[in-house]
């Protein structure tokens, strides 16, 4: 204590009693500071930092929609980049000797008896007995035009010419409209060859790979395994369309494949081939006949027939895991799913966690009712979801929301009521944006609705007598739609986040939320501070997805 | 018990940005953080705005109040005399460097006559000394600061606070030694 002189202990009482401006018209001063610097809006999440966080979340979903786009972007790349590497890589193996260099991939193979190559592109072959090849070179552009049987030189006609002709799509595909003319001996030998630049032979392909198949029509015994449709010569073992149109996955033999890399056509061979072609072709099943060209119909409707009868072939080829991909793919193509959700709550903060259920029943299985949930997924790193949550406890400060008091007569004594309350259960429809930034972990956030439904309060009274407390009863009893319950606020909206491991159909996650207004705002008597309180709840939840939807792609039809 | 209580749930109020609860604790400490204001500044004008820029700070810092550490009336006192402090720092620049200055040894002056001033004679009177002097008068006299604390404040020495308290002394007993005499 400092050492005052007396007069100054007398100034202190004095400065003490100095006259101050009135409160309430500094209140009106103050309060218009407060506006500008800190407008209402609740503390903790409200207040400025409450933007901060909405505009923390809008940013993290605008690069979350953004990164997915990008990701989407790099995955189509590599799809078609896949197929194209596949092609080419599997046929580069069987390439023959003659060079594949343009897109023309009409290739005129005309052998005669004594072998002499009567064809224009021999510059490609060193082998003068090799087969001619003719290469029928169509203009890189999607010209659509599909030769017509006999229509010029590709059409089907009795010469001495085998002509392979091919066609573009608009896709970029080509179709194959191979018309081979024998020669009164037979000696065809006819090889469709396309190389890596030019379309798509077949339907597989047609618009999916930029890549090129190459096939191999054989017209010969074995030397036929690869070969293209064809309007006279089908007389191979494997010569279907789509093993053609695959290509790649056509040449599965490495004996087959090494004699296609090497193989000339040796002279003697002329007397191998079957003499008249069109028997065998004949024979073939109705599902096995090769498509022709006919007049007047359309490239699209060309295609299609060749998709229709690709599909059963298809299915013949490959496996089933190979057309629907790796498991990781079979997670990217979810799109909507739908399951049940087992929360549980934990008090919080100054929250507690009274073992009454709903209505204020001992026991708490009234606060884990399974919450059905549905989910679309935008792709493998976003989704939506939505839940039902119709009855979440929410877990509460004890908070007095009203008091009374009564007087007793005659005994001066005094009767005071006091409600507490102590939780809460809500009706949430709470829908969440999940953003995954690692692979199956996801981070959500979003809003949810709240509507109150029931809540348990505990109702105590005290009994005064000449102001000394002498008895004291409390009760622990459920409140719905009463006068209790009026004085709460019926609905809310809430911001949470969360985070969550997605495995297979399993989920497991935590979840935070907290109201963006405060759920009890009064003041329970004239004689006592207002009463506030605002909801939060923290829980973890296991997901389970029962029901799932994917994405139909052009495989899956193949395995339906 | 009912006080804590309250100042608890003022509290709870303010941290949530409560105009309810702002006003209720605005209204509940108006009166002595209004005096404080007054005696620090030299006039009613500067004093409200002291008084709104204080308040203002408890509202945005009232979650660092720890009632364990003080009651809420001693800690938005303290807010209000460091902002009243800033507010004259910024307005005077009375920190220039007074070196160590003796204490001036003064006569007494009778209780008495300061009984006969009226609350707004006292108050001018603490008004009209120099404003580094006033402070340390307020700081020393009616706050209760030893000179170590207030040095450490206003950032200055002990000594120079002395010389100040010693001044503020002189400069009262001169008025109200005037005063007596008129009387």
């Amino acid at each position: 204590m400092n050492n005052l002189q007396p007069y100054e202990k007398h100034l202190a009482d004095k400065l003490g009693q100095v006259p101050v401006p009135d409160k309430n018209e500094g209140w009106i001063e103050m309060r218009k500071l407060l506006d500008r610097d800190m407008p209402e809006g609740g503390g903790g999440w409200g207040g400025n930092r409450k933007w901060w966080w909405m505009g923390l979340t809008v940013a993290i979903i605008i690069a979350g929609l953004w990164t997915s786009q990008q990701f989407n972007d790099r995955q189509r790349a590599g799809s078609q980049a896949g197929f194209a590497g596949t092609d080419e890589n599997v046929t580069n193996k069987p390439s023959t000797p003659i060079n594949n260099e343009t897109n023309a991939v009409a290739n005129e193979v005309n052998s005669t008896t004594d072998n002499t190559n009567t064809g224009s592109n021999a510059e490609k072959s060193n082998n003068t007995n090799e087969p001619a090849v003719t290469k029928n070179r169509s203009d890189n552009s999607n010209s659509n035009e599909r030769k017509e049987p006999g229509s010029n030189k590709n059409s089907l006609t009795k010469g001495p010419a085998t002509t392979v002709s091919v066609s573009k799509s608009k896709n970029n595909s080509q179709l194959v409209d191979l018309n081979v003319s024998p020669t009164g001996n037979g000696n065809q030998y006819s090889r469709l060859v396309n190389n890596k630049n030019s379309g798509n032979v077949g339907v597989r392909n047609a618009g999916a790979s930029k890549a090129n198949n190459a096939a191999i029509l054989l017209a010969g015994k074995e030397k036929n395994s690869n070969g293209v449709v064809s309007d006279m010569f089908n007389a191979g073992n494997n010569n279907d369309p789509i093993a053609n149109a695959q290509g790649a996955k056509v040449y599965k033999s490495p004996e087959e494949n090494a004699f296609l890399s090497s193989y000339t056509i040796p002279s003697g061979l002329v007397e191998q081939t079957f003499e008249n072609p069109e028997d065998k072709f004949i024979d073939l099943p109705s599902e096995k006949q090769p498509l022709k060209a006919e007049p007047g119909k359309t490239d699209k409707a060309f295609t299609k027939d060749m998709r229709k009868k690709s599909i059963p072939e298809d299915n013949r080829k490959m496996s089933r895991r190979n057309m629907r991909g790796i498991g990781a793919e079979k997670d990217r193509d979810l799109t909507f799913a739908a399951g049940l959700s087992m929360p549980q709550s934990f008090a919080i903060g100054g929250q507690q966690s009274p073992a009454y259920g709903v209505n204020a029943k001992s026991g708490k299985a009234s606060d884990y009712v399974p919450v059905p949930f549905f989910q679309y997924h935008i792709n493998n790193r976003l989704f939506f979801q939505t839940e039902l949550q119709f009855q979440s406890p929410q877990f509460t400060d004890r908070l007095l929301i009203s008091q009374t008091q009564h007087t007793i007569s005659p005994a001066n004594g005094m009767l005071e009521r006091s409600i507490y309350v102590e939780k809460l259960y809500y009706f949430n429809i709470p829908l969440n944006i999940y953003f995954s930034p690692a692979r199956n972990f996801y981070f959500g956030s979003g809003i949810q609705f709240s509507s109150l439904l029931s809540g348990v309060a505990t109702y105590q009274d005290n009994r005064y007598t000449n102001g000394t407390l002498d008895n004291s009863y409390s009760r622990v009893q459920g409140f719905k739609d009463d006068s209790v319950a009026a004085k709460l606020a019926p609905s809310e909206w809430r911001y949470q986040l969360e985070g969550n491991y997605y495995f297979k159909r399993f989920t497991f996650g935590a979840r935070y939320n907290q109201a963006l207004k405060q759920f009890v705002n009064l003041q329970p008597s004239p004689t006592l501070p207002l009463t506030q309180g605002r909801n939060q709840s923290f829980l973890i939840y296991l997901r389970y997805n029962i029901w799932e939807e994917r994405k139909k792609n052009m495989y899956s039809l193949a395995g339906n | 018990m009912a006080g804590a209580l309250t100042d608890i749930e003022l509290v709870r109020g303010c941290i949530v940005n409560n105009r309810m609860a702002q006003e209720q604790l605005y209204k509940q400490f108006h009166g002595p953080m209004a005096s404080i204001c007054m005696r620090y500044t030299r006039n009613e004008h500067d004093a409200i705005e002291v008084l709104h820029s204080g308040f203002l700070k408890v509202f945005k810092n009232m979650e660092r109040f720890d009632v364990a550490k003080a009651t809420l009336y001693t800690w938005i006192r303290t807010i209000m005399v460091n902002t009243a402090i800033d507010f004259l720092r910024q307005k005077n620049r009375w920190y220039v460097s007074h070196g160590e200055m003796e204490k001036v040894e003064t006569g007494g002056v009778e209780p008495e006559a300061v009984d006969r001033l009226s609350v707004q004679e006292v108050l001018k009177l603490v008004q009209h000394l120099p404003p580094a002097t006033q402070a340390v008068f307020n700081l020393y006299i009616i706050d209760g600061y030893t000179h170590k604390e207030i040095g450490n404040l206003l950032g200055i020495s002990d000594g120079t606070s002395k010389w100040h308290l010693s001044e503020a002394r002189r400069l009262m007993q001169l008025y109200l030694s005037k005063q007596a005499k008129v009387v």
